[in-house]
């Protein structure tokens, strides 16, 4: 390891290039803070040049490196690995330019997902995809594992909105995928990279798509005796044929944590809460509220509520938004998986949920993409308390084997990082998984990059209860 | 292809899997008319058409590769349901696997994406001929690498596709296809770019080259008239409606069936790119159609591929040969392939599939 670090101490000057224990301990976990490893530096690169030149020599020496933005993945995906580096793409923040005309901005990777939003808001364009984590997560990370929110059944996913780039490849070669425009000649290897964990290398710029910001929105409030009443109000929308920006359910847990919290006007009483949201053209938006009322009125909600302007409507987003960080604080500690079900076995999967948690001895609070089947189960435990921590991952583990039993997937936006890799086995078959790695060796001979991840095979380091993230605990990212 | 040509039927997995495993080369044929490559073991998917699972509820259908796609249009429709990314070239030959490996949306693909933003899932034969599936079953999914989009628009030459999911969406109550004209192709050109920055969520968004914008717009029935109205308020003019039964498509580049001569181009670019492309390929090529709100760029011509080739290269642009009698695969600027070559070295080692930028030697 000496002769790879000092040359690493002649690519970087001492304040963007951390060894010590005091600079290294912030980099020790990312959101999903049961993991920690601690990476033999950290280094800060300031453009393209340096990150290539630091590929190069990982390449040379055979080092494993993570590319980290602002670390708020729950997969542990931007975990550093054992005697490796992380490369902390923060300071490449640039948006460097913006084509109004064509829709689309070009950003280094660090560049804060929200920030583009604003950057284009001028133009009367947004970037799409929203994590809850937006006000924090860079572009690069929501790349690197495809992220996801609440907008996803009409918008897609962040590899939706991704057109071209420019990368390195693990060993410091410079390629150019996709273009300026949403198609393509030959295959979509932008669609390929886009998802890859890290895997291929680091991204050193990207052409995001934009889109006009809806003209008009109507957001809906209704409120139901259970979630399985809920979850039958999703299918009663789903085939009146209309198709909402999107679709949320809460339980009560969560409704109680989130107007605790922000005061957002949910009504209390209820056991759990679905939010539907109408967006497009003035016009076309209250055509379908009119025929979106007659469906809600066919289910059996308990009370409906419609945002009257558009505080109400960030207000009750701010609600939604908040419930997960709301409900963790009501626990010492939780984990939050992401698995999905097809649509139609929701009730299902949050009855059987309920079944597996009051069999553990775990409070599970249940905030979910409705319009996707996208579940997060947070399963609240006490890490102090003994045996706690392994019974919340058992949990954990048991309601991805459902996901899977029911058809679905063991991730929706959050990706497999090092937590669910030992899962992909039961989710692919060995020569599925024999083809994924197929391709990883012939992009990464060395499997340096992001080493560990995805792919099964390496072990996970050990769980040890570490407590809410700083960030967290500062209020400033959720885990959804 | 000679009097020996032979092509296989295989029934199930396992024979096509042995055939690409005892064949050196192996293509697919996709169309009667296609092209073949010489001394290659011709394939078709002809026995592999099944609906695999649809519930409508779920937003997804999942099909066998040779499945006809007017077929599943059809099966979707009495549903309610649509393909959003609005597959072009059904006529009676066309096939899901055709659709993905040529990686073909057609003007409505504007409103919601083009195909690969509705590809979750994918089956295929690999060059060692082994089965392999990736993806998933329902809408949203982000465990493995996303190789159903990497399918989409490799031609064959990564795989075999077997099987695909889609996700699907609710069809529209209602549709109206309208055209604008303007005296100018430059007008015209100007009018698109204000429309795709707009708050109009138009199905599809198109400009000939006579600068008429062609739209169509589709949503509750109620409201269409209201929303056609603030168009022609934004843009100073009035439309003229398009008859029903001449749909769209066909004006004035028919995209619903393959030209029986000369070569039809696909060329993905940037909605302002379009006047100097206009202005390049007018002299050359007698029909050109500017589609997905200006982002592709279908052109018809009958001049040598060549020629075509060169045009494109001064523009910086490649295209795909959607097609024409010609075994390229690909014209115009030649970008490095250094990635696409690492991963057809993974899924190809044997390079027993068709080779997509066959100038192109491996940088690996």
């Amino acid at each position: 390891m000496t002769p790879f670090l000092e040359k690493l101490r002649q690519l970087y000057p001492s304040d963007r290039l951390y060894e010590d224990e005091a600079r290294l301990t912030p980099y020790v976990s990312d959101g999903l803070t049961v993991f920690r490893q601690k990476p033999v530096a950290v280094v800060m690169p300031l453009d393209s040049d340096e990150i290539v030149a630091t590929l190069k020599l990982c390449h040379e020496f055979s080092v494993p490196f993570v590319a980290r933005g602002s670390g708020t993945s729950l997969s542990g995906g931007s975990l550093p690995i054992d005697e490796g580096i992380v490369i902390s793409l923060n300071r490449l923040n640039q948006i460097l330019s913006i084509d109004p005309d064509n829709r689309t901005a070009r950003v280094q990777p660090g560049v804060i997902n929200a920030h583009v939003s604003s950057a284009v808001v001028q133009h009367g364009l947004y970037f799409a995809p929203d994590p809850s984590s937006q006000s924090v997560c860079t572009i690069g990370g929501n790349l690197a594992f495809n992220s996801g929110g609440a907008h996803c059944l009409k918008y897609g996913m962040t590899s939706n909105h991704v057109l071209g780039l420019k990368v390195a490849l693990p060993d410091g070669e410079i390629v150019h995928l996709g273009n300026d425009s949403l198609e393509n000649v030959g295959p979509d290897c932008v669609g390929l990279f886009v998802g890859s964990e890290g895997l291929f290398g680091i991204a050193l710029e990207i052409q995001l798509r934009l889109l006009p910001i809806p003209e008009s929105f109507r957001t809906i409030l209704a409120s139901y005796e259970s979630l399985e009443a809920a979850g039958e109000a999703v299918g009663t929308v789903v085939a009146s044929g209309i198709l909402p920006g999107a679709m949320e359910i809460m339980d009560k847990l969560a409704i109680e944590a989130a107007e605790a919290a922000v005061n957002a006007g949910y009504p209390r009483n209820a056991e759990a809460l679905l939010i539907i949201e109408l967006d497009g053209e003035a016009a076309a938006v209250e055509a379908e509220f009119t025929a979106l009322s007659t469906a809600i009125e066919q289910t059996q909600a308990k009370e409906i509520r419609i945002a009257q302007d558009n505080e109400e409507r960030l207000l009750i987003w701010k609600g939604r938004k908040s419930a997960f960080s709301a409900v963790g604080r009501l626990s010492p500690d939780y984990l939050v998986q992401d698995g999905v079900v097809p649509r139609s076995k929701l009730g299902e999967a949050l009855k059987e949920i309920s079944r597996l948690g009051s069999e553990a001895n775990l409070h599970v609070a249940n905030v979910f993409h409705a319009g996707d089947g996208n579940l997060h189960p947070l399963i609240l435990f006490d890490g102090k308390e003994s045996g706690a921590l392994e019974r919340a991952e058992n949990l954990a583990g048991k309601i991805l084997r459902l996901c899977l039993k029911l058809g679905g997937s063991i991730t929706g936006e959050h990706g497999v990082g090092v937590e669910k890799k030992s899962f992909m086995p039961e989710m692919f078959s060995e020569n599925d998984l024999e083809a994924f790695k197929r391709i990883r060796q012939a992009i990464d001979p060395r499997e340096i990059s992001n080493r560990g991840k995805m792919l099964p095979g390496n072990e996970a380091p050990a769980l040890s209860h570490s407590g809410p993230h700083p960030l967290e605990q500062a209020g400033l990212i959720s885990r959804m | 292809m000679g009097n020996d040509f032979k092509l296989h039927v295989p029934d199930t997995i396992s024979v096509l899997k042995s055939l690409v495993r005892d064949s050196p080369s192996v293509s697919i044929k996709a169309r009667d008319d296609s092209p073949s490559p010489p001394n290659t073991t011709a394939i078709t998917l002809a026995a592999f058409q099944k609906i695999v699972e649809y519930q409508p509820e779920e937003y997804t259908i999942t099909v066998e590769a040779g499945a006809k796609v007017s077929d599943v249009i059809s099966i979707l429709a009495e549903q309610g349901q649509y393909f959003p990314f609005d597959p072009l070239f059904i006529d009676k030959d066309s096939t899901i696997g055709g659709i993905i490996a040529n990686g073909y949306s057609g003007p409505g693909a504007n409103r919601y994406g083009i195909l690969r933003d509705f590809i979750i899932g994918l089956s295929f034969i690999d060059g060692q001929g082994n089965h392999i599936k990736t993806g998933g079953k329902v809408v949203k999914n982000a465990a493995g690498f996303d190789i159903p989009k990497l399918m989409v628009g490799s031609r064959g030459s990564l795989g075999i596709i077997t099987e695909s999911t889609f996700k699907v969406f609710p069809l529209p109550q209602a549709y109206k296809t309208i055209l604008f004209r303007f005296d100018s192709f430059e007008k015209g050109h100007t009018a698109l770019l204000a429309l795709g920055r707009s708050q109009f969520t138009l199905d599809a968004l198109d400009l000939d080259s006579k600068g008429t914008l062609i739209i169509r717009l589709s949503g509750q029935a109620a409201s269409i008239d209201t929303r056609i109205q603030a168009l022609e308020t934004m843009l100073g003019s009035t439309h003229d409606p398009l008859s029903r039964d001449k749909p769209f498509w066909q004006v004035p580049l028919n995209l619903q069936s393959y030209p029986k001569t000369g070569l039809l181009l696909k060329i993905p670019n940037s909605p302002t790119a379009i006047a100097e492309i206009d202005a390049k390929l007018a002299p050359n090529c007698p029909h050109r159609r500017y589609s997905i709100g200006g982002f592709v760029s279908w052109i018809y011509s009958e001049s040598e591929v060549n020629d075509l080739s060169q045009s494109l290269k001064e523009l910086d642009l490649s295209a795909q040969i959607a097609s024409g009698d010609t075994l390229e695969q690909v014209i115009g600027t030649d970008h490095p392939k250094a990635f696409y070559n690492r991963i057809k070295q993974a899924l190809d080692p044997q390079q027993k599939f068709i080779a997509l930028y066959p100038k192109t030697p491996s940088s690996t």
